[in-house]
């Protein structure tokens, strides 16, 4: 989750609470947390995806102490896949007369974790990201007055989430007419085991990038259709089904305009 | 209610009190819920209301004949990738709960319009997205206790706006397509190109070039001399281009050169 979701006070009686000074802290924290979510998670890189793809949750360390421990966990840098091995990360010792909020981020550049330490104040803020559009938040701290060391409460996830840039949808073993879900993928792979009598694609966007591989069975000789019996397709190449034998691979590049799918570079066919 | 924020009168701070503490919270509410809703995108696709253009796109309105529904306006939106586009419609809403206030969520989904209803309270929170992966928030209705007719100022702007994924560049003879907002742009010719020169390079950048002839057909690419920075491993020609036609082309700039990536394929689709 990007940010915790705030428990309005309740009520009591139909009357609204009492107006007091840890209320308006639980508020100020709220505000602040709403506010560095649009300054951390705002920042997108162009058309790139970037944010965290699976795991890297933040936790404290056990026993409690001076660092957070960072999940395994795969992100997305740029377009780019970066997969994080795990491990802990040391945190700057707290204040010791004023309380403080730190991020844990990730780099984009480099894949490398980073605390953004934050400035002691009796009513601290969340800190600015200083490499807008360069780090991925992993998680927001908040560091009370000299505890030295990070307890579970005190670590707000903060992250946003990406597709995986690299992932590979298998669709299985299939022949006969063939519907591209592209939704869930933009790289798929089928292997076929009957001949594709038709391909047709289902709601792709203005601007979509498709890769389609096809791969013969163990038994080959499966053989792809004519430009005609592909609906939506703008062939720069001419389609072959020479040296479809078994197990080979048979890949192009497309992308949509809104409609017509457009090869993009040469077709790869049956190597 | 919407938040509206509290007036000063006369450079003075207002005083604090309860209302204004239903206000604050109501804000902040608001601004941790956008956060919840639109930040947990891109599982598997683009998510959000397509912005090509400007305009009000699948914006939430109050019924021509105010009632327990809302109207939907038309636009493109995407749910994880798919490609939706609803030409607007009704949303009918669920009722107004009799004693208590609450937060409901118009959404969109795939080829579907609808709504998440929130837990009536009386000070009620907006209600987080039961499944960020198939809807797309539109906007908020505030819902007064038994107040079944819903008004105009009970409707709040609630969509996350994404751009396309390919940037659809005006026709310009002098082309300098943005490397640094989209690495792809679509142009279509309705006249010669006579120059190329992408503006914002930089290193590890991908441009990929749709350009398309218009229903005239005929217009043409300048020679390679005139594509500032570019390195083409094939040579450029106009020959087939037809009506329609399109020719695209991808590259990658080193630091000093946009260097042709895979084959170009000119002018033959």
């Amino acid at each position: 989750m990007p940010a915790q979701q705030y428990i309005k006070h309740p009520w009591v009686n139909g009357l609204p609470p009492a107006l007091e000074a840890p209320n308006l802290l639980q508020i100020e924290e709220g505000l602040d947390l709403a506010y560095a979510g649009g300054r951390w998670l705002g920042t997108d890189r162009g058309a790139l995806s970037a944010g965290v793809v699976s795991g890297m949750a933040v936790t404290a360390h056990t026993p409690n102490d001076l660092s957070v421990a960072v999940a395994a966990g795969v992100v997305s840098i740029a377009g780019s896949r970066y997969t994080y091995a795990g491990g802990n990360l040391a945190i700057t010792g707290a204040d010791t007369t004023q309380e403080r909020w730190d991020v844990v981020e990730m780099f984009y550049n480099t894949g490398a974790l980073a605390v953004a330490t934050g400035t002691g104040a009796l009513a601290a803020s969340i800190p600015d990201n200083a490499f807008a559009g360069f780090t991925i938040p992993l998680a927001a701290i908040y560091r009370p007055i000299n505890q030295q060391f990070v307890a579970p409460a005190d670590i707000r996830p903060f992250s946003k989430l990406a597709r995986d840039p690299l992932s590979l949808d298998d669709q299985g073993q299939t022949g006969g007419a063939i519907i591209l879900y592209v939704r869930t993928n933009p790289k798929q792979i089928y292997t076929l085991t009957s001949n594709v009598t038709g391909v047709s694609s289902w709601m792709g966007s203005y601007g979509q990038e498709l890769t389609l591989i096809f791969k013969q069975d163990g038994v080959g000789g499966r053989t792809l259709p004519a430009a005609g019996s592909w609906t939506n397709f703008k062939f720069a190449d001419t389609i072959s089904n020479t040296g479809n034998t078994a197990g080979k691979y048979w890949i192009g590049n497309f992308i949509n305009d809104n409609g017509p799918w457009l090869q993009v570079g040469d077709l790869k066919q049956w190597f | 209610m919407p938040y509206t924020k509290n007036q000063w009168v006369n450079g003075t701070t207002p005083a604090i009190n309860a209302p204004d503490l239903l206000k604050i919270e109501d804000q902040m509410d608001l601004n941790l819920a956008r956060l919840r809703w639109h930040m947990l995108d891109e599982i598997y696709g683009p998510h959000g209301v397509v912005t090509p253009g400007t305009g009000a796109l699948c914006s939430v309105s109050q019924s021509t004949v105010p009632g327990q529904s809302v109207l939907v306006g038309s636009g493109e939106y995407r749910v994880n990738g798919y490609r939706m586009f609803t030409n607007g419609g009704t949303v009918a809403m669920p009722a107004a709960h009799a004693t208590l206030p609450r937060w409901d969520v118009v959404v969109g989904g795939v080829a579907i319009l609808s709504y998440v209803q929130g837990t009536a309270a009386v000070a009620p929170s907006i209600p987080d997205n039961p499944d960020p992966f198939t809807w797309v928030s539109f906007g908020l209705v505030y819902r007064a206790p038994n107040d079944n007719v819903i008004s105009t100022g009970e409707i709040t702007s609630f969509s996350k706006l994404i751009p396309d994924a390919m940037l659809t560049d005006a026709f310009a003879a002098a082309y300098t397509p943005n490397a640094i907002n989209h690495n792809q742009h679509k142009m279509v010719l309705t006249g010669n190109v006579t120059s190329v020169a992408p503006t914002n390079s930089f290193v590890g950048a991908k441009l990929r070039l749709v350009l398309q002839q218009d229903g005239t057909g005929g217009r043409t690419l300048p020679a390679a001399g005139s594509w500032t920075n570019f390195l083409f491993a094939d040579t450029l020609t106009n020959t087939g281009n037809t009506a329609n036609k399109y020719w695209v082309g991808e590259f990658l700039y080193d630091g000093a050169k946009w260097v042709q990536q895979g084959r170009l394929n000119q002018w033959v689709y």
